[in-house]
């Protein structure tokens, strides 16, 4: 009898097969049972990579029963197969995006309440260092108040090096930069502020073939202090972007780059470099992959809710992509 | 007379969506950019001009995607391990080989085929030698074109692009972490020969080739007398209000220029080896090793003479001060053998230079994409929404 956490990976595409699995290969406290991908020839050579001991399953019916699984399928495909992840009992960490819209947040967080199941998003870029440290930094008050928040990620896709895949589908993937991107860097701000509620009153969208390309979006955070901060955000498929978080006070600035290994640097109120400031947390991706694992597996062995993988805790940024997309929508509705 | 029908190959590309922009905005020509996929055709779905979408590499797909052109401009370098690209390359070729509206195919190569630091008396235009694994199969990638049209009537041209720069391009990137270096100096003092291209120019010379009557056959693709390094530099600091950047002198370039010749001609076992003697003098040794082990290596320490076994302690102590001190990285920057080339030898494209006019919208541009990259815009519509669709050509 093993003591093994038992786990089922729904999904082998570059998400599970660069960080997901060589990540649990290095955790010895996991099984990889099985893998299931509508291709099994690609869940296959993913078993043959890192996961010899582990069967290729030809449906979730098939599959042996396990403790936990990985949901890494497009957002869009995601309900069915979580009906029946919790029909028989699993844990379920997924990946970001983690739903399409508030109400279905709502329904994947009761389907596993309803069945006493954990649910988990992996929002990865939670267990950074600069995320750490701005994050104290902000709630330690040591700055004063926040008056502004800056925040952008853009990358011109130039060089994508793949034929078609989910992303370039609306219905899969849930929508386009905004959620794919817009996702974490949504997260990170909403979390590092300690945000308890936003009001979008601005955002604009630059569509093509049906997904966002680009999204602007503008409005004022109330942090759990009460404090009330402006803030302006901007996400781009199509041109090239400062990444990261600029956190505005009277007399200084907080820069948070959103790489793994960025600084956390504290610069006066002209924007001149002070220093960079340390702290701990993860500084390479598969680090970070790996805290998101330990954390959600301690939150399914001890039952416990206060996890920064806790599917709940990301409901805000579900809203906040959510009033985007209603807005543009709307905004299309008055053209038409 | 119909406008001529040229396929852009790579159409979201760095150099394949300035072309694109600028072939739709050209008279006697009808752009067709073939982007690999939905995301990538979105870097260009504002240019006025028709977009496919699939892969080129795929042979059912290929004849749909070229249909009705005329003329290929061929700027896809395939991402993947280096059999999947070898392959694809030769798929693309091979398709486009069975296409018989095309009259002429224009390849982008690559300055990377002569080497890293360029020794044009050992690589020479003939018999090009690379160092790096893309200059080699991009040698291989236009061998096998060249074998594959050899005995066609499609005119066949290869040019071997010099580093391109201009806003976005890695040449303007590296330009500005190099800048903001304050222990960066320029080899040679900037005074090489750059073997680059502004992107635009790069544009120029395609939009030239696509009708221009000469003869088929390769080509270096970079203007001709050339930029040199220094004039780069200070363009791109001037234009973008950084420090001017200083030179190394004459005598530390040359060692610079040696090193780097030698470096490109030792085989790859030879680095492998050193890379791992390298790798293995930065590990602190006397925080890795258990003290289990070390008492074990005790005795065996106490069988050598002691003036062998103080060098030997002692050298293990300088290796980790010295690892730990070029982690600092305090007063150093590293250097690039492209920065101690020769220039390309060989025939260069003779494209009429169009530079004095696009200087200034070319420096805005810069400007504006390198305070792009360093703040985050700060966005506040008056509307709730304003949707944007890139949609007249939107296939949706």
């Amino acid at each position: 009898m093993t003591n093994k956490t038992r786990i089922g990976i729904i999904g082998a595409g570059g998400v599970a097969r660069e960080y997901h699995l060589p990540v649990l290969c290095n955790m010895p406290e996991v099984e990889i049972v099985w893998i299931f991908d509508v291709d099994p020839e690609r869940a296959e050579r993913l078993r043959q990579a890192f996961a010899r001991g582990a069967n290729v399953v030809p449906n979730l019916a098939a599959a042996a029963d396990v403790d936990v699984v990985l949901v890494a399928i497009p957002v869009g495909y995601r309900e069915p197969v979580l009906k029946e992840v919790f029909s028989r009992g699993w844990d379920a960490l997924c990946e970001k995006p983690f739903a399409r819209n508030v109400a279905e947040h709502d329904r994947f967080v009761g389907l596993a309440s309803a069945k006493g199941r954990k649910i988990g998003v992996g929002l990865m870029r939670r267990f950074y260092r600069s995320v750490n440290i701005a994050r104290d930094v902000i709630r330690s008050g040591a700055l004063g108040e926040p008056m502004e928040i800056l925040a952008s990620q853009g990358t011109r896709m130039n060089r994508t090096g793949r034929d078609e895949w989910y992303q370039g589908s609306a219905r899969a993937a849930g929508g386009g930069v905004l959620i794919e991107t817009g996702s974490h860097l949504i997260d990170q701000i909403l979390m590092i502020m300690g945000a308890a509620a936003f009001d979008l009153r601005a955002c604009e969208q630059s569509r093509y073939a049906g997904l966002d390309v680009a999204t602007s979006a503008s409005g004022t955070l109330t942090l759990e202090g009460g404090a009330v901060v402006a803030f302006s955000v901007t996400l781009s498929s199509v041109d090239t972007l400062y990444g990261g978080i600029v956190v505005r006070f009277k007399t200084a600035e907080l820069r948070i780059g959103v790489l793994p290994d960025s600084p956390v640097t504290l610069c006066d109120a002209t924007g001149r470099e002070i220093c960079a400031l340390t702290g701990s947390g993860a500084t390479f991706a598969h680090q970070a992959f790996y805290l998101e694992w330990q954390d959600f597996l301690r939150a399914c062995r001890d039952n416990a809710s206060a996890s920064l993988t806790d599917a709940a805790g990301a409901r805000l940024s579900t809203e906040f992509i959510e009033q985007c997309y209603a807005a543009s929508r709307s905004a299309e509705e008055g053209l038409a | 007379m119909s406008a001529v029908r040229v396929a852009i190959l790579g159409a979201n590309g760095h150099v394949g969506s300035v072309l694109f922009r600028r072939l739709a905005g050209s008279r006697g020509v009808t752009p067709v950019g073939i982007c690999r996929n939905t995301i990538g055709a979105a870097v260009v779905s504002n240019v006025p001009a028709e977009t496919r979408v699939g892969s080129v590499a795929d042979p059912e797909a290929a004849p749909r995607l070229l249909a009705g052109c005329g003329v290929v401009v061929h700027t896809i370098w395939p991402g993947g391990d280096p059999d999947s690209v070898e392959e694809q390359t030769r798929c693309i070729i091979d398709n486009l080989s069975t296409i018989d509206s095309l009259r002429r195919i224009i390849i982008l190569s690559s300055v990377a085929v002569y080497g890293s630091c360029i020794d044009a008396r050992r690589s020479t235009f003939e018999d090009p030698r690379s160092d790096t694994l893309y200059g080699v199969q991009k040698i291989a990638a236009d061998r096998y074109a060249q074998r594959v049209f050899a005995g066609k009537s499609t005119e066949l041209f290869i040019l071997r692009l010099g580093h391109v720069f201009g806003a976005d391009q890695w040449v303007s990137r590296e330009v500005m972490t190099l800048s903001s270096n304050e222990h960066y100096a320029l080899a040679f003092d900037g005074a090489r020969s750059a073997n680059a291209i502004h992107v635009e120019e790069a544009a120029d010379g395609l939009e030239w080739i696509v009708n221009a009557p000469i003869a088929p056959g390769t080509y270096n693709f970079c203007p001709f007398p050339q930029w040199s390094w220094r004039r780069i530099y200070d363009w791109h600091t001037e234009v973008c209000g950084l420090r001017r950047v200083g030179g190394l002198d004459a005598e530390a370039s040359a060692g610079l220029r040696r090193h780097f010749i030698s470096e490109g001609r030792r085989p790859v076992v030879a680095k492998a080896v050193r890379d791992m003697a390298a790798w293995a003098r930065q590990v602190p040794y006397s925080s890795m090793l258990s003290p289990e082990i070390k008492r074990a290596v005790r005795p065996v320490l106490g069988l050598l003479p002691e003036a062998m076994k103080r060098r030997l302690i002692a050298t293990s102590g300088i290796w980790t001060v010295r690892s730990q001190i070029r982690a600092l990285q305090i007063g150093s920057a590293d250097q690039y053998p492209w920065y101690c080339s020769d220039e390309m030898p060989g025939p260069y494209l003779p494209w009429p230079s169009r530079w004095a006019e696009h200087e200034s919208p070319c420096a805005a541009e810069l400007q504006a994409w390198y305070r792009s990259t360093m703040e985050p815009p700060r966005f506040a519509s008056p509307a709730i929404a304003v949707l944007t669709q890139r949609a007249s050509r939107d296939p949706e």
